[in-house]
């Protein structure tokens, strides 16, 4: 009982501190836009839910299958972030040392915060349930009103997976190297690996350890209507989330006849989920390495001899271009953005830039992009070092913050990205490459100043992570016109990069005015 | 009732934060003084059961505290230095949280958190969000979780920061009044805070036990607690 009572209190306490904070409503405001723009009108031109062309019409049904699949996607990827902070806010706080001297066991103390994981998450599903039985009046496609059509599916299909993140966030806390960045970015390619496990065949077939986000189970419930109506209909040609006059057809799905075999089969996610938070308690350190996490050793950059000569030339260009000892403090910033960046980080920069030198012209701008991902840890510093760190006090008050401070730590990020976008500069620079060096130059400032904003907004290194993986992912390496490395996109990233960098200045400004 | 401490010694890489350190405690107050950075809330901690020594042993009336922590812990009120907050959540709510977690069930922990806000003047913001709170209100919240499980091992580090002269001659009074029948580690480096309440002081330099014994002996061939501190740290610099 005093145990139950112990994960009780846990997970009450983390729920209160997280559902307090403004950050909370705001993501509830960004889920309910979202949930809205799942089920465009017909003239708009996008759909979120397809199959061989054929889309439902708005029923309760069809919204609950539409909702269902994308949020169960959606909140795996994007929700994973938001609660993948739980234990780091004992740390940060310290109130961790103070837990850590309690009886409370560790799988106590695993399973009260996965819990919190999964309250939160399951009230963003509860938002998108509510925004799901709106939308349905509000599109008026159909008149059968069943709102158990949309919460039956929500609930089996999206509970199950939303757990599994609240494990597995919890799990990648617990692991020291996947705490940070390395595990935001992990994550993010896990997923995708993940996503092509649980699509990649048999469709209607997936057995259920393949089928986490529990879009198989919905499609065995969707496809026989659809057969029904035409039996050419291809049940592998899911398109989520198209632009364009996707939607050829429409069809009314009669509505969800669970077996128990099915619900049995999403409910054992609950205890892939269990043992999830199990391991999660053996590796937890129980705060012991709370007080010393860095190095006795202390840090020497690898162009740490080199910086006086570097020193001596940039400074005068930086200060004549930009006032004085300005140059002395990019040159400060530059070396706190790489400051535990270890030689292997270096070692593997360099491979890229080699790379970017002798790619074919064809392969350049991945070349490019995957140089531009190896920094995202630097990046993600732009904007947050100061929060991060505890030192607004300090820094703000010194002399223009925003003109001096804030736009050095700016400009070193654009360094950054010129320094190892450097072998396709001398790539392009020969042969008069107009086009690419201006893609690499809107690029290298684009990034950077996305980056910022992220931060300035914020105040976590979290939200330009996962921005950016997404943008690089669509961008650089499926060559969209999301690609910000692309001469031709140049003008629209360098017009973005305008309106961030105001973004970025209205943000620290009200921190200033907040410090 | 008694912990006692042996050899202990903890090091980080090739840093002896604690080293040798032996030391028997019973019921009543011990000023633990040093320097900063002497290792004294390296040895908190681990008496406090967050980290676990590199070498020696520390038990509490006869447990092994290193292989068998929970019986300490059911015990045990610990104040780290550096106590953090849930800022969103008021006072009540905090204490209720970390009464949970050292066992309390929840008709007495009610009452003992009513109890403690009232003792510690914070009645007034029991409900109000601890992210308001000042530093010195912060350290009472602090004061006040360490001592939800009527601990009979009672840890303190630096408890005084933030706390205005009234606040801490409050805290004194209250730590005199508990050390009866429990024992308390009050680690500072003001020797004001301690001079009148301790019925030991232990003087840490690097890592190691300097100087120990009751207040009247250390003080005897000095001009008050703080000189004799300070010649203490002199001497042990100088042997070193």
């Amino acid at each position: 009982m005093t145990r139950l009572w112990a994960i009780y209190a846990l997970a009450r306490a983390d729920l209160l501190e997280r559902t307090r904070r403004y950050q909370y409503f705001a993501t509830l405001a960004v889920t309910l836009i979202v949930g809205a723009l799942l089920l465009p009108p017909r003239n708009a031109a996008y759909a979120t839910f397809l199959i061989d062309g054929y889309r439902g019409v708005y029923n309760s049904a069809w919204i609950g299958a539409t909702f269902a699949i994308v949020s169960s996607l959606m909140l795996s990827l994007f929700a994973f972030y938001n609660v993948k902070s739980a234990v780091e806010r004992d740390r940060q706080t310290r109130v961790g040392e103070v837990i850590a001297a309690t009886p409370v066991a560790r799988f106590d103390y695993a399973l009260g915060k996965a819990l919190s994981n999964f309250l939160v998450l399951a009230s963003m599903a509860g938002v998108l349930v509510v925004v799901a039985i709106v939308m349905q009046l509000v599109r008026g496609e159909s008149g059968s009103f069943a709102p158990a059509q949309i919460v039956l599916p929500m609930v089996l299909v999206v509970l199950p997976s939303i757990a599994i993140v609240a494990a597995v966030a919890l799990l990648f806390e617990t692991i020291p190297f996947l705490r940070g960045g390395i595990g935001n970015v992990v994550y993010f390619f896990a997923w995708i690996a993940s996503l092509y496990w649980a699509f990649k065949d048999d469709v209607l077939h997936v057995p259920w350890w393949r089928d986490i986000f529990g879009a198989d189970l919905v499609l065995r419930q969707v496809w026989p209507a659809l057969k029904r109506i035409d039996p050419r209909a291809k049940p592998d040609s899911i398109e989520l989330g198209t632009s364009g006059d996707m939607v050829h057809h429409y069809f009314a799905f009669p509505g969800f006849s669970f077996a128990a075999s099915d619900v049995v089969e999403r409910l054992a996610w609950f205890a892939v989920a269990l043992a999830i938070v199990a391991v999660a308690a053996l590796i937890f350190d129980r705060f012991s390495r709370a007080a010393r996490t860095a190095s006795a050793r202390p840090h020497r950059l690898l162009w740490e001899r080199p910086r006086a000569a570097l020193q001596r030339v940039t400074t005068p260009l930086l200060d004549a271009l930009f006032g004085s000892d300005f140059g002395a403090i990019v040159l400060a910033e530059l070396r706190l953005l790489l400051r535990g960046s270890s030689l292997w980080w270096y070692a593997v920069a360099a491979g890229f830039w080699i790379f970017q030198l002798f790619a074919d012209p064809k392969v350049e701008s991945i070349a490019i992009g995957l140089a531009w991902i190896w920094p995202i840890l630097q990046w993600s510093q732009l904007g947050t070092r100061e929060a991060v760190n505890a030192t607004e006090q300090f820094v703000y008050p010194t002399l223009h913050p925003i003109r001096r401070q804030f736009a050095a730590q700016w400009l070193a990020g654009v360094l950054l990205a010129l320094a190892t976008a450097g072998g396709a500069l001398v790539h392009f620079a020969p042969t008069g490459n107009v086009l690419g060096l201006g893609g690499i130059l809107a690029g290298a400032i684009f990034v950077p100043t996305l980056a910022l904003a992220c931060g300035a907004i914020s105040g976590t290194t979290r939200l330009f992570e996962i921005v950016y993986l997404l943008l690089w992912y669509v961008g650089p390496l499926n060559r969209t016109s999301f690609d910000f490395t692309q001469g031709a996109y140049a003008p629209g990233f360098a017009l973005a990069s305008l309106l961030l960098v105001t973004l970025a200045i209205a943000a620290r400004k009200v921190r200033l005015q907040a410090a | 009732m008694k912990l006692e401490i042996e050899s202990l010694e903890k090091r980080y890489g090739s840093l002896r934060a604690v080293a040798d350190f032996t030391l028997r405690l019973e019921p009543g107050i011990l000023g633990l003084l040093g320097p900063n950075g002497a290792g004294k809330s390296t040895l908190m901690r681990m008496l406090a059961t967050v980290t676990k020594p590199t070498s020696g042993t520390i038990r509490f009336n006869g447990t092994d505290v290193v292989r068998s922590p929970d019986d300490l812990r059911r015990t045990l009120g610990y104040l780290p230095q550096d106590f953090g907050i849930y800022p969103h959540l008021s006072a009540t709510e905090f204490l209720e949280y970390i009464g949970a977690l050292k066992g309390i069930g929840r008709r007495t922990l009610h009452g003992r958190i009513a109890m403690l806000l009232e003792t510690l003047n914070l009645s007034h913001a029991a409900s109000r969000a601890l992210g308001g709170f000042s530093g010195g209100m912060r350290q009472r919240v602090g004061i006040a979780q360490a001592l939800l499980n009527d601990p009979k091992l009672l840890i303190v580090d630096e408890p005084t920061a933030g706390l205005d002269p009234e606040e801490r001659l409050r805290l004194r009074t209250l730590l005199r009044d508990m050390a009866r029948d429990r024992i308390i580690i009050f680690s500072t480096h003001i020797c004001s805070d301690i001079e009148s309440i301790a019925t030991r002081i232990a003087i840490v330099n690097r890592g190691k036990l300097v100087s120990e014994g009751v207040p009247a002996t250390l003080i005897a061939n000095s001009d008050g607690l703080e000189e004799a501190y300070l010649r203490a740290v002199a001497e042990a610099r100088q042997a070193a």
